[in-house]
């Protein structure tokens, strides 16, 4: 029999879980170049909200965290087209072809223009749909801590060992990326912009207009510039999510938060039972073999104390 | 800062056409049927002559040579008859094409091709006096009514040409309408085009093709402007 135990209810333990989740933060960046375009994002997020269920068969399982991004920063340029005229058949060949052609003209001349589009995506939201874990107890010494040092030494100079118990997750489960599909507004508006920032001033109303003909629907062009074959939100969403692996980094980030980073509570050891007091150094107990649980209703700290 | 596109503004200024006087939207094309060596001068205004030089040979299987006239005039001098591989010299099948254009700038070309060894004098095509069996090819691309004018026939002709659309597909111009350019007429004497369409004169008669703007098409108004009816401050010029 243990000679020592805690334990928090369910309630306690989802305070204490929270707290652990107000913590998170969590930032990257990356580019790449992915043959037609390339793209770069910067994100930053944090976690929010969560149920925590504690269960019988001493698993911890999170639904509905939130994860809400206050940046999400993404870029993504191309080569537009150059759009040529000309080209058409002066003389024909006998079988349908042509002999003499026009030899026409290009705008711009010689080929395409790299255009890039930054997409503000900061405030989406998406979430840990599930994340199931059990409780470690890790025993921690600080590194801080000198060789020749007593537990007192330790203690007094605010760098003891301790024991810290995490939520180690087996599995985490991020939601993909939702990004609505409003952004083929917003991508349509800031190619349209980007392209009319492309074309000198000088360049008369009709010439404008004979231009944006050629170029036709915006969509349908970013669409074939960059091979989408379906919605560009979900497009996107594969592209953060999938090419540049966002939700495996955020998962992995998870997952290490809350198994190394963030102890949902640590022990001192020894543990101090009566503090120093005229003159007398304070009475500390080793704390051996300890262990975390839980059932359905709490969780169960437990441990001995050793010599 | 924002890059912009270079693009020729030449291309949306000069808005006529002119066969005896080359710019960017027309190109002239003439067969040399009869092989052997031909000398060729390009001029641009009052610059100096750039000579070059065509082989029409018969073992040549060249259909098309292109010959950007922009590009020709820019090249130094070299003196005649100098080198074999010189950028100047074109080899053509007597069946084949030769066409001079325009791929950037001013313009305002005029373009003379007489035999090598013939009498100097005698000049076997000039874009200013295009005869039968020569093409002049068009492409307007400025919205709005021309005329048509062979200036050594006085024959005339119109053309429209309308205000671009932004449909449901990127616009491509219909294919080219033949127009044929007889002793006393232009046929089809008036023509609806698209913008950019191309345009090819047949050349059937001693022609000189000019292509003059008479009522520029801007388009429809944009979008929420309206014209009041009534009066309206006039704003007058400062100086």
């Amino acid at each position: 029999m243990a000679h020592i135990t805690i334990a928090a209810s369910a309630q306690a333990f989802t305070q204490i879980f929270n707290a652990v989740v107000a913590n998170f933060q969590f930032s990257k960046s990356d580019s790449g170049s992915f043959g037609p375009f390339s793209a770069s994002y910067s994100v930053a997020l944090h976690l929010e909200d969560g149920t925590v269920q504690l269960n019988d068969d001493n698993t911890i399982e999170v639904k509905d965290v939130e994860i809400v991004f206050d940046t999400l920063d993404v870029q993504v340029c191309f080569q537009i087209p150059g759009w040529c005229v000309g080209g058409f058949c002066i003389v024909p060949d006998p079988w349908n072809g042509c002999l003499v052609s026009f030899p026409g003209f290009c705008v711009p001349p010689g080929g395409g223009t790299t255009i890039c589009i930054p997409l503000d995506l900061s405030g989406l939201v998406s979430e840990i749909s599930d994340l199931q874990a059990s409780l470690v107890p890790i025993y921690y010494v600080d590194p801080a801590r000198l060789p020749g040092w007593s537990d007192l030494d330790a203690e007094l100079n605010g760098h003891p060992n301790k024991w810290r118990i995490f939520i180690d997750p087996v599995w985490v489960d991020v939601d993909p990326i939702d990004i609505p599909a409003t952004v083929d507004n917003l991508l349509e508006n800031l190619v349209k912009d980007a392209i009319n920032n492309l074309i000198p001033g000088w360049v008369p109303g009709w010439a404008r207009d004979l231009l944006w003909a050629l170029i036709g629907p915006i969509l349908d062009l970013i669409k074939d510039i960059l091979g989408i074959v379906g919605d560009i939100s979900q497009w996107l969403s594969d592209l953060l999510g999938q090419t540049f692996d966002l939700l495996g980094a955020i998962e992995t980030a998870v997952a290490d938060y809350f198994a190394s980073k963030y102890p949902i509570y640590e022990f001192e050891d020894p543990y101090p039972i009566l503090p120093a007091s005229a003159g007398l150094i304070p009475v500390k107990i080793p704390i051996r073999n300890l262990s975390a649980q839980v059932n359905s209703k709490e969780m169960v700290v437990t441990a001995n104390v050793g010599a | 800062m924002i890059m912009q596109m270079t693009l020729d503004p030449n291309l949306f200024t000069q808005i006529g056409l002119d066969s005896g006087s080359l710019t960017m939207l027309g190109a002239v094309i003439h067969s040399f049927p009869d092989p052997g060596e031909y000398r060729g001068v390009v001029r641009q205004g009052e610059e100096p002559e750039t000579p070059f030089y065509i082989s029409s040979d018969k073992k040549s299987a060249v259909a098309q040579v292109s010959i950007d006239l922009a590009s020709l005039t820019k090249l130094p001098a070299e003196p005649e008859g100098c080198c074999e591989e010189s950028k100047n010299r074109f080899i053509v099948n007597p069946k084949g094409y030769v066409v001079f254009y325009v791929s950037a700038g001013a313009g305002g070309y005029t373009v003379q091709v007489r035999k090598a060894e013939e009498d100097p004098k005698l000049k076997i095509f000039d874009n200013r006096e295009l005869q039968e069996g020569d093409l002049f090819s068009a492409i307007i691309i400025r919205p709005g009514t021309y005329s048509i004018t062979n200036l050594l026939t006085r024959a005339k002709g119109q053309v429209t040409v309308a205000y671009p659309k932004i449909g449901k597909t990127p616009y491509r111009p219909p294919n080219p309408v033949n127009v044929d350019c007889t002793k006393g007429a232009i046929e089809p004497e008036n023509l609806e085009l698209q913008p950019a369409q191309g345009l090819n004169f047949n050349i059937k008669a001693p022609s000189r093709i000019k292509i003059d703007l008479l009522k520029a098409d801007d388009g429809p108004s944009p979008p929420g402007e309206v014209v009041k009816p009534g009066w309206k401050k006039m704003t007058l010029p400062k100086d």
